[in-house]
Protein backbone atom coordinates (compact mmCIF):
# COMPACT_ATOMS: atom_id res chain seq x y z
CA UNK A 1 0.00 0.00 0.00
CA UNK A 2 1.26 3.46 -0.85
CA UNK A 3 1.86 5.87 2.01
CA UNK A 4 -0.94 8.12 0.90
CA UNK A 5 -3.39 5.25 0.56
CA UNK A 6 -2.32 3.94 3.94
CA UNK A 7 -2.99 7.33 5.52
CA UNK A 8 -6.40 7.50 3.85
CA UNK A 9 -7.18 3.98 5.04
CA UNK A 10 -6.10 4.80 8.57
CA UNK A 11 -8.67 7.57 8.70
CA UNK A 12 -11.35 4.90 8.18
CA UNK A 13 -10.13 2.92 11.16
CA UNK A 14 -10.57 4.34 14.65
CA UNK A 15 -8.23 3.22 17.37
CA UNK A 16 -8.13 3.52 21.14
CA UNK A 17 -5.18 2.68 23.33
CA UNK A 18 -4.30 1.31 26.73
CA UNK A 19 -2.67 4.58 27.78
CA UNK A 20 -5.20 6.74 25.92
CA UNK A 21 -2.47 8.75 24.13
CA UNK A 22 -4.30 12.05 24.20
CA UNK A 23 -2.51 15.25 23.25
CA UNK A 24 -1.60 17.07 26.45
CA UNK A 25 -1.45 20.34 24.57
CA UNK A 26 -5.12 20.18 23.61
CA UNK A 27 -8.28 20.25 25.66
CA UNK A 28 -10.98 17.59 25.34
CA UNK A 29 -12.83 19.27 22.46
CA UNK A 30 -9.62 19.91 20.51
CA UNK A 31 -8.40 16.37 21.07
CA UNK A 32 -11.62 15.04 19.59
CA UNK A 33 -11.34 17.51 16.73
CA UNK A 34 -7.81 16.41 15.81
CA UNK A 35 -8.72 13.66 13.32
CA UNK A 36 -11.26 16.01 11.72
CA UNK A 37 -8.64 18.74 11.48
CA UNK A 38 -6.14 16.54 9.68
CA UNK A 39 -8.85 15.42 7.27
CA UNK A 40 -9.60 19.00 6.31
CA UNK A 41 -13.10 19.18 7.79
CA UNK A 42 -14.40 22.75 8.07
CA UNK A 43 -14.30 24.53 11.44
CA UNK A 44 -18.11 24.66 11.77
CA UNK A 45 -18.45 21.00 10.88
CA UNK A 46 -15.71 20.13 13.38
CA UNK A 47 -17.56 21.99 16.10
CA UNK A 48 -20.85 20.30 15.31
CA UNK A 49 -19.29 16.84 15.23
CA UNK A 50 -17.36 17.42 18.47
CA UNK A 51 -20.58 18.39 20.28
CA UNK A 52 -22.25 15.26 18.96
CA UNK A 53 -19.38 13.05 20.12
CA UNK A 54 -19.13 14.71 23.53
CA UNK A 55 -22.78 13.88 24.03
CA UNK A 56 -22.29 10.31 22.86
CA UNK A 57 -19.51 9.62 25.36
CA UNK A 58 -21.11 11.66 28.14
CA UNK A 59 -18.47 14.36 28.51
CA UNK A 60 -20.47 17.49 27.67
CA UNK A 61 -19.30 19.21 30.83
CA UNK A 62 -15.62 18.52 30.28
CA UNK A 63 -14.98 19.92 26.82
CA UNK A 64 -12.57 22.60 28.07
CA UNK A 65 -10.59 20.32 30.39
CA UNK A 66 -7.07 19.16 29.57
CA UNK A 67 -6.14 15.45 29.69
CA UNK A 68 -4.14 15.83 32.90
CA UNK A 69 -7.32 17.03 34.62
CA UNK A 70 -9.30 13.90 33.69
CA UNK A 71 -9.67 10.48 35.30
CA UNK A 72 -8.65 7.35 33.43
CA UNK A 73 -12.22 6.54 32.45
CA UNK A 74 -12.79 10.07 31.19
CA UNK A 75 -9.58 9.95 29.19
CA UNK A 76 -10.70 6.74 27.52
CA UNK A 77 -14.06 8.35 26.70
CA UNK A 78 -12.18 11.14 24.98
CA UNK A 79 -10.15 8.46 23.20
CA UNK A 80 -13.33 6.77 22.00
CA UNK A 81 -14.86 10.04 20.85
CA UNK A 82 -11.66 10.91 18.99
CA UNK A 83 -11.53 7.48 17.37
CA UNK A 84 -15.13 7.80 16.17
CA UNK A 85 -14.77 11.35 14.82
CA UNK A 86 -14.18 10.37 11.21
CA UNK A 87 -17.02 7.81 11.11
CA UNK A 88 -14.74 4.77 11.03
CA UNK A 89 -15.99 1.39 9.90
CA UNK A 90 -13.84 -0.42 12.40
CA UNK A 91 -12.83 0.54 15.93
CA UNK A 92 -9.62 -1.08 17.13
CA UNK A 93 -9.24 -1.29 20.90
CA UNK A 94 -5.71 -2.09 21.96
CA UNK A 95 -5.92 -3.23 25.60
CA UNK A 96 -8.29 -0.31 26.03
CA UNK A 97 -9.43 -1.25 29.51
CA UNK A 98 -6.24 -2.79 30.88
CA UNK A 99 -5.23 0.39 32.70
CA UNK A 100 -8.65 0.94 34.23
CA UNK A 101 -10.25 -0.28 37.45
CA UNK A 102 -13.07 -2.88 37.22
CA UNK A 103 -15.90 -0.38 37.66
CA UNK A 104 -14.55 1.98 35.02
CA UNK A 105 -13.85 -1.00 32.78
CA UNK A 106 -17.53 -1.94 32.92
CA UNK A 107 -18.55 1.62 32.09
CA UNK A 108 -16.20 1.80 29.12
CA UNK A 109 -17.34 -1.61 27.90
CA UNK A 110 -20.99 -0.63 28.02
CA UNK A 111 -20.10 2.51 26.07
CA UNK A 112 -18.34 0.37 23.48
CA UNK A 113 -21.33 -1.94 23.29
CA UNK A 114 -23.54 1.06 22.72
CA UNK A 115 -21.22 2.29 19.96
CA UNK A 116 -21.32 -1.11 18.36
CA UNK A 117 -25.10 -1.39 18.44
CA UNK A 118 -26.11 2.21 17.80
CA UNK A 119 -23.50 3.26 15.27
CA UNK A 120 -23.03 -0.19 13.72
CA UNK A 121 -19.27 0.07 14.10
CA UNK A 122 -17.36 -3.20 14.14
CA UNK A 123 -15.19 -3.36 17.24
CA UNK A 124 -11.99 -5.35 17.32
CA UNK A 125 -10.88 -5.72 20.91
CA UNK A 126 -7.43 -6.85 21.86
CA UNK A 127 -7.26 -7.91 25.48
CA UNK A 128 -5.90 -10.42 27.94
CA UNK A 129 -8.87 -9.89 30.24
CA UNK A 130 -11.28 -12.78 29.74
CA UNK A 131 -13.98 -10.95 31.68
CA UNK A 132 -13.96 -8.28 29.00
CA UNK A 133 -14.40 -10.87 26.25
CA UNK A 134 -17.26 -12.50 28.14
CA UNK A 135 -18.99 -9.20 28.63
CA UNK A 136 -19.10 -7.72 25.19
CA UNK A 137 -17.65 -9.93 22.48
CA UNK A 138 -19.52 -11.99 19.93
CA UNK A 139 -16.55 -13.72 18.39
CA UNK A 140 -13.16 -14.49 19.79
CA UNK A 141 -9.81 -15.54 18.39
CA UNK A 142 -6.97 -16.66 20.63
CA UNK A 143 -3.62 -15.51 19.35
CA UNK A 144 -0.36 -16.99 20.49
CA UNK A 145 3.01 -15.89 19.14
CA UNK A 146 1.35 -14.06 16.27
CA UNK A 147 -0.81 -16.99 15.18
CA UNK A 148 -4.49 -17.61 15.67
CA UNK A 149 -4.64 -20.87 17.60
CA UNK A 150 -8.36 -20.97 18.16
CA UNK A 151 -11.38 -19.02 17.01
CA UNK A 152 -15.12 -19.12 17.05
CA UNK A 153 -18.09 -17.59 18.78
CA UNK A 154 -17.46 -16.62 22.38
CA UNK A 155 -19.97 -19.21 23.56
CA UNK A 156 -18.31 -21.98 21.57
CA UNK A 157 -14.80 -21.16 22.61
CA UNK A 158 -15.52 -20.44 26.26
CA UNK A 159 -17.76 -23.45 26.72
CA UNK A 160 -15.42 -25.80 24.99
CA UNK A 161 -11.85 -24.50 24.78
CA UNK A 162 -9.62 -26.77 22.75
CA UNK A 163 -6.19 -25.21 22.66
CA UNK A 164 -4.01 -25.33 25.76
CA UNK A 165 -3.47 -21.58 25.76
CA UNK A 166 -7.20 -20.96 25.68
CA UNK A 167 -7.70 -23.36 28.56
CA UNK A 168 -5.01 -21.64 30.58
CA UNK A 169 -6.51 -18.25 29.88
CA UNK A 170 -9.94 -19.37 30.97
CA UNK A 171 -8.74 -20.96 34.15
CA UNK A 172 -8.64 -17.84 36.21
CA UNK A 173 -6.76 -17.67 39.47
CA UNK A 174 -9.83 -18.07 41.68
CA UNK A 175 -10.75 -21.29 39.91
CA UNK A 176 -7.44 -22.97 40.43
CA UNK A 177 -7.47 -26.39 42.01
CA UNK A 178 -4.97 -26.79 44.86
CA UNK A 179 -2.23 -29.25 43.87
CA UNK A 180 -2.90 -31.62 46.79
CA UNK A 181 -6.11 -32.72 45.04
CA UNK A 182 -4.12 -34.29 42.28
CA UNK A 183 -3.47 -37.53 44.12
CA UNK A 184 -1.49 -40.29 42.62
CA UNK A 185 -3.28 -41.78 39.66
CA UNK A 186 -5.62 -44.48 40.77
CA UNK A 187 -8.25 -46.36 38.81
CA UNK A 188 -10.64 -45.88 41.75
CA UNK A 189 -10.48 -42.09 41.99
CA UNK A 190 -10.85 -39.71 39.12
CA UNK A 191 -10.71 -35.93 39.13
CA UNK A 192 -13.10 -34.57 36.51
CA UNK A 193 -14.06 -31.21 35.13
CA UNK A 194 -17.61 -31.18 33.78
CA UNK A 195 -19.08 -28.52 31.55
CA UNK A 196 -22.81 -27.92 31.41
CA UNK A 197 -24.07 -25.92 28.50
CA UNK A 198 -27.53 -24.47 28.18
CA UNK A 199 -30.26 -26.95 29.20
CA UNK A 200 -27.96 -29.47 30.81
CA UNK A 201 -27.32 -27.02 33.61
CA UNK A 202 -30.88 -27.55 34.82
CA UNK A 203 -30.65 -31.35 35.24
CA UNK A 204 -29.45 -32.88 38.53
CA UNK A 205 -26.87 -35.00 36.75
CA UNK A 206 -24.60 -35.58 39.71
CA UNK A 207 -27.27 -37.00 41.96
CA UNK A 208 -28.45 -39.26 39.13
CA UNK A 209 -24.89 -40.40 38.73
CA UNK A 210 -24.52 -41.29 42.39
CA UNK A 211 -27.86 -43.07 42.58
CA UNK A 212 -27.61 -44.98 39.33
CA UNK A 213 -24.02 -46.15 39.57
CA UNK A 214 -22.08 -47.27 42.54
CA UNK A 215 -19.92 -44.16 42.78
CA UNK A 216 -19.34 -41.33 45.21
CA UNK A 217 -19.06 -37.81 43.96
CA UNK A 218 -17.22 -35.17 45.90
CA UNK A 219 -17.80 -31.65 44.58
CA UNK A 220 -14.67 -29.57 44.81
CA UNK A 221 -15.45 -26.49 42.80
CA UNK A 222 -18.30 -25.09 40.77
CA UNK A 223 -19.18 -21.90 38.98
CA UNK A 224 -21.32 -20.48 36.21
CA UNK A 225 -20.00 -18.22 33.45
CA UNK A 226 -22.49 -15.91 31.88
CA UNK A 227 -21.62 -15.30 28.24
CA UNK A 228 -23.90 -12.55 27.00
CA UNK A 229 -27.20 -14.49 26.84
CA UNK A 230 -25.81 -17.96 27.38
CA UNK A 231 -24.61 -19.70 30.53
CA UNK A 232 -21.95 -22.32 30.97
CA UNK A 233 -21.61 -24.19 34.23
CA UNK A 234 -18.38 -25.79 35.31
CA UNK A 235 -18.04 -28.38 38.05
CA UNK A 236 -14.91 -30.01 39.32
CA UNK A 237 -15.66 -33.30 41.07
CA UNK A 238 -13.87 -36.28 42.47
CA UNK A 239 -15.46 -39.55 41.41
CA UNK A 240 -14.73 -42.59 43.53
CA UNK A 241 -15.77 -46.16 42.87
CA UNK A 242 -14.77 -49.40 41.20
CA UNK A 243 -13.18 -48.99 37.74
CA UNK A 244 -16.25 -50.52 36.14
CA UNK A 245 -18.77 -48.28 37.81
CA UNK A 246 -16.64 -45.25 37.00
CA UNK A 247 -16.59 -46.33 33.38
CA UNK A 248 -20.36 -46.65 33.35
CA UNK A 249 -20.71 -43.29 35.02
CA UNK A 250 -18.55 -41.67 32.35
CA UNK A 251 -20.53 -43.16 29.50
CA UNK A 252 -23.68 -41.87 31.18
CA UNK A 253 -22.19 -38.39 31.08
CA UNK A 254 -21.49 -38.78 27.39
CA UNK A 255 -25.07 -39.86 26.85
CA UNK A 256 -26.24 -36.69 28.55
CA UNK A 257 -23.95 -34.63 26.27
CA UNK A 258 -21.95 -33.31 29.13
CA UNK A 259 -18.37 -32.52 28.29
CA UNK A 260 -15.96 -33.91 30.79
CA UNK A 261 -12.27 -33.82 31.06
CA UNK A 262 -10.00 -35.78 33.34
CA UNK A 263 -7.65 -33.61 35.29
CA UNK A 264 -4.13 -34.61 36.05
CA UNK A 265 -1.62 -32.85 38.25
CA UNK B 1 30.77 61.02 41.37
CA UNK B 2 28.69 63.55 39.46
CA UNK B 3 30.89 63.11 36.43
CA UNK B 4 30.52 59.36 36.66
CA UNK B 5 26.77 59.65 36.89
CA UNK B 6 26.74 61.91 33.87
CA UNK B 7 28.96 59.51 31.97
CA UNK B 8 26.72 56.62 32.95
CA UNK B 9 23.65 58.41 31.64
CA UNK B 10 25.44 59.25 28.41
CA UNK B 11 26.80 55.76 27.77
CA UNK B 12 24.57 53.19 29.29
CA UNK B 13 21.11 53.72 27.78
CA UNK B 14 22.48 53.45 24.25
CA UNK B 15 24.76 50.50 25.05
CA UNK B 16 22.02 48.73 26.97
CA UNK B 17 19.85 49.12 23.91
CA UNK B 18 22.70 47.80 21.73
CA UNK B 19 23.00 44.71 23.93
CA UNK B 20 19.27 44.10 23.79
CA UNK B 21 19.28 44.60 20.04
CA UNK B 22 22.20 42.20 19.49
CA UNK B 23 20.79 39.55 21.77
CA UNK B 24 17.25 39.60 20.48
CA UNK B 25 17.99 39.86 16.80
CA UNK B 26 20.53 37.04 17.02
CA UNK B 27 18.10 34.99 19.14
CA UNK B 28 15.46 35.33 16.43
CA UNK B 29 17.92 34.32 13.70
CA UNK B 30 19.24 31.48 15.84
CA UNK B 31 15.70 30.27 16.44
CA UNK B 32 14.95 30.50 12.71
CA UNK B 33 17.92 28.23 12.02
CA UNK B 34 17.96 26.12 15.19
CA UNK B 35 14.29 25.22 15.37
CA UNK B 36 14.06 23.56 11.93
CA UNK B 37 17.47 22.03 12.49
CA UNK B 38 16.34 20.55 15.81
CA UNK B 39 13.15 19.24 14.25
CA UNK B 40 14.99 17.60 11.37
CA UNK B 41 17.56 16.21 13.77
CA UNK B 42 14.75 14.62 15.78
CA UNK B 43 12.59 13.17 13.04
CA UNK B 44 15.50 11.74 11.03
CA UNK B 45 16.78 9.85 14.05
CA UNK B 46 16.49 6.09 14.27
CA UNK B 47 12.95 4.95 15.02
CA UNK B 48 11.41 8.35 14.47
CA UNK B 49 8.87 9.43 11.89
CA UNK B 50 11.28 10.16 9.01
CA UNK B 51 14.29 7.97 9.67
CA UNK B 52 17.24 9.13 7.52
CA UNK B 53 20.55 8.00 9.05
CA UNK B 54 22.88 9.87 6.66
CA UNK B 55 21.17 13.22 6.97
CA UNK B 56 20.89 12.71 10.70
CA UNK B 57 24.58 11.97 11.12
CA UNK B 58 25.55 14.94 8.97
CA UNK B 59 23.42 17.35 10.98
CA UNK B 60 24.59 15.75 14.19
CA UNK B 61 28.20 16.46 13.18
CA UNK B 62 27.41 20.06 12.21
CA UNK B 63 25.67 20.74 15.49
CA UNK B 64 28.48 19.17 17.49
CA UNK B 65 31.15 21.13 15.67
CA UNK B 66 29.15 24.32 16.12
CA UNK B 67 28.81 23.70 19.80
CA UNK B 68 32.44 22.79 20.42
CA UNK B 69 33.79 26.23 19.43
CA UNK B 70 34.46 28.53 22.37
CA UNK B 71 32.65 31.74 21.54
CA UNK B 72 35.78 33.92 21.61
CA UNK B 73 37.41 31.74 18.94
CA UNK B 74 34.26 31.41 16.87
CA UNK B 75 33.94 35.18 16.78
CA UNK B 76 37.46 35.64 15.44
CA UNK B 77 37.22 32.71 13.05
CA UNK B 78 34.03 34.12 11.57
CA UNK B 79 35.44 37.61 10.86
CA UNK B 80 35.74 37.03 7.08
CA UNK B 81 32.26 35.54 6.94
CA UNK B 82 30.87 38.45 8.97
CA UNK B 83 32.58 40.95 6.66
CA UNK B 84 31.09 39.19 3.68
CA UNK B 85 27.59 39.36 5.10
CA UNK B 86 27.49 42.71 6.94
CA UNK B 87 30.37 44.52 5.24
CA UNK B 88 32.27 45.05 8.48
CA UNK B 89 33.32 42.97 11.45
CA UNK B 90 32.94 45.82 13.93
CA UNK B 91 29.85 47.11 15.69
CA UNK B 92 26.62 45.79 16.98
CA UNK B 93 25.12 44.59 13.73
CA UNK B 94 28.28 42.70 12.86
CA UNK B 95 28.16 40.93 16.24
CA UNK B 96 24.84 39.43 15.33
CA UNK B 97 26.52 37.06 12.88
CA UNK B 98 28.78 35.18 15.32
CA UNK B 99 26.11 35.32 18.01
CA UNK B 100 23.64 33.66 15.67
CA UNK B 101 26.13 31.03 14.57
CA UNK B 102 26.97 30.27 18.19
CA UNK B 103 23.38 30.03 19.39
CA UNK B 104 21.78 28.14 16.49
CA UNK B 105 23.32 24.71 17.20
CA UNK B 106 22.60 25.24 20.87
CA UNK B 107 18.93 25.84 20.12
CA UNK B 108 18.87 22.91 17.72
CA UNK B 109 20.08 20.60 20.45
CA UNK B 110 17.65 21.95 23.00
CA UNK B 111 14.74 21.66 20.59
CA UNK B 112 15.79 18.08 19.85
CA UNK B 113 15.89 17.27 23.55
CA UNK B 114 12.46 18.80 24.10
CA UNK B 115 10.94 16.96 21.15
CA UNK B 116 12.38 13.64 22.27
CA UNK B 117 10.63 13.98 25.61
CA UNK B 118 7.27 13.54 23.90
CA UNK B 119 5.71 10.19 24.70
CA UNK B 120 6.30 7.87 21.72
CA UNK B 121 2.80 6.44 22.15
CA UNK B 122 1.28 9.82 21.40
CA UNK B 123 3.15 9.98 18.10
CA UNK B 124 2.09 6.42 17.36
CA UNK B 125 -1.51 7.41 18.00
CA UNK B 126 -1.47 10.37 15.63
CA UNK B 127 0.28 8.28 12.98
CA UNK B 128 -2.41 5.61 13.07
CA UNK B 129 -4.98 8.38 12.80
CA UNK B 130 -3.50 9.16 9.40
CA UNK B 131 -1.50 12.35 10.10
CA UNK B 132 1.20 13.33 7.61
CA UNK B 133 4.65 14.43 8.71
CA UNK B 134 3.91 18.16 8.52
CA UNK B 135 0.78 17.70 10.64
CA UNK B 136 2.68 15.65 13.19
CA UNK B 137 5.35 18.36 13.51
CA UNK B 138 3.09 21.40 13.60
CA UNK B 139 -0.01 20.06 15.31
CA UNK B 140 1.52 17.56 17.68
CA UNK B 141 5.26 17.73 18.32
CA UNK B 142 5.72 21.49 18.62
CA UNK B 143 2.60 22.17 20.71
CA UNK B 144 3.37 19.21 22.99
CA UNK B 145 6.95 20.36 23.52
CA UNK B 146 6.18 24.08 23.67
CA UNK B 147 6.83 24.71 27.39
CA UNK B 148 10.09 22.82 27.18
CA UNK B 149 11.16 24.62 23.98
CA UNK B 150 10.46 27.98 25.62
CA UNK B 151 12.49 27.00 28.68
CA UNK B 152 15.39 25.97 26.44
CA UNK B 153 15.19 29.14 24.39
CA UNK B 154 15.28 31.21 27.58
CA UNK B 155 18.54 29.54 28.56
CA UNK B 156 19.93 30.27 25.11
CA UNK B 157 18.96 33.94 25.28
CA UNK B 158 20.71 34.22 28.65
CA UNK B 159 23.79 32.59 27.16
CA UNK B 160 23.58 35.12 24.34
CA UNK B 161 23.66 37.98 26.84
CA UNK B 162 26.95 36.55 28.13
CA UNK B 163 28.29 36.08 24.60
CA UNK B 164 27.24 39.59 23.60
CA UNK B 165 29.32 41.00 26.45
CA UNK B 166 32.24 39.03 25.10
CA UNK B 167 31.61 40.43 21.64
CA UNK B 168 31.74 43.87 23.19
CA UNK B 169 35.28 43.20 24.34
CA UNK B 170 36.46 43.15 20.74
CA UNK B 171 34.52 46.08 19.38
CA UNK B 172 31.07 44.62 19.19
CA UNK B 173 29.40 47.39 21.13
CA UNK B 174 26.93 46.98 23.96
CA UNK B 175 27.46 46.71 27.69
CA UNK B 176 30.54 44.50 27.27
CA UNK B 177 32.33 47.29 25.45
CA UNK B 178 31.47 49.78 28.22
CA UNK B 179 32.80 47.37 30.80
CA UNK B 180 36.15 46.94 29.05
CA UNK B 181 36.66 50.53 27.90
CA UNK B 182 35.53 52.43 30.96
CA UNK B 183 35.41 49.91 33.74
CA UNK B 184 38.63 48.03 33.00
CA UNK B 185 40.89 50.27 30.90
CA UNK B 186 40.03 53.46 32.79
CA UNK B 187 39.59 51.85 36.21
CA UNK B 188 36.12 53.30 36.56
CA UNK B 189 34.65 51.06 39.24
CA UNK B 190 31.35 52.92 39.31
CA UNK B 191 30.67 52.35 35.61
CA UNK B 192 31.80 48.74 36.01
CA UNK B 193 29.35 48.11 38.83
CA UNK B 194 26.45 49.75 37.02
CA UNK B 195 27.21 47.73 33.88
CA UNK B 196 27.28 44.49 35.81
CA UNK B 197 24.04 45.41 37.58
CA UNK B 198 22.36 46.13 34.25
CA UNK B 199 23.45 42.74 32.93
CA UNK B 200 22.15 41.03 36.02
CA UNK B 201 18.80 42.80 35.72
CA UNK B 202 18.61 41.91 32.03
CA UNK B 203 19.22 38.24 32.77
CA UNK B 204 16.64 38.30 35.56
CA UNK B 205 14.01 39.83 33.32
CA UNK B 206 14.62 37.32 30.52
CA UNK B 207 14.50 34.41 32.95
CA UNK B 208 11.35 35.74 34.56
CA UNK B 209 9.65 36.17 31.19
CA UNK B 210 10.65 32.69 30.05
CA UNK B 211 9.63 31.04 33.31
CA UNK B 212 6.28 32.74 33.55
CA UNK B 213 5.46 31.87 29.94
CA UNK B 214 6.36 28.22 30.56
CA UNK B 215 4.43 28.25 33.79
CA UNK B 216 1.32 29.82 32.24
CA UNK B 217 1.18 27.23 29.47
CA UNK B 218 1.77 24.32 31.84
CA UNK B 219 -0.82 25.59 34.25
CA UNK B 220 -3.38 25.94 31.50
CA UNK B 221 -2.71 22.33 30.57
CA UNK B 222 -3.10 21.30 34.20
CA UNK B 223 0.52 20.25 34.60
CA UNK B 224 2.02 21.59 37.81
CA UNK B 225 5.70 20.90 37.15
CA UNK B 226 7.37 21.69 33.86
Amino acid sequence: MQKKELRAFRKKVGMIFQHFNLLNSRNVADNIAYPLEISGVSKEEQKRRVEELLKLVGLEGKKGAYPSQLSGGEKQRVGIARALANHPEVLLCDEATSALDPKTTREILSLLKQVNQKLRVTIVLITHEMEVVKQICNKVAVIEKGRIVEEGSVVEVFADPRHLTTKQFLQSASHEIPPEFFKEASPRIKLLRLRFKGKASAEPVISHLVRKFDVDANILLGWIDRLQTFSVGTLVIELEGSPDSIKNALSYLEQKHIDYEELHG
Amino acid sequence: MDNNLKLAFELLPLQLWNTIYMVFVSAIFALAIGLPLGIILTITDKGHIKEKPHLHNLLEAIVNIGRSFPFAILMVALIPFTRWIVGTSLGTTASIVPLTVAAAPFIARQVEMSLKEIDKHILEAVIVMGSNTWQIITKVMLPEALPSVIAGTTTTVINLIGYSAMAGLVGGGGLGQVAIQYGYNRFNTFIMIITVLLLIILVQIVQWLGSSLTHTISKKRGISHA
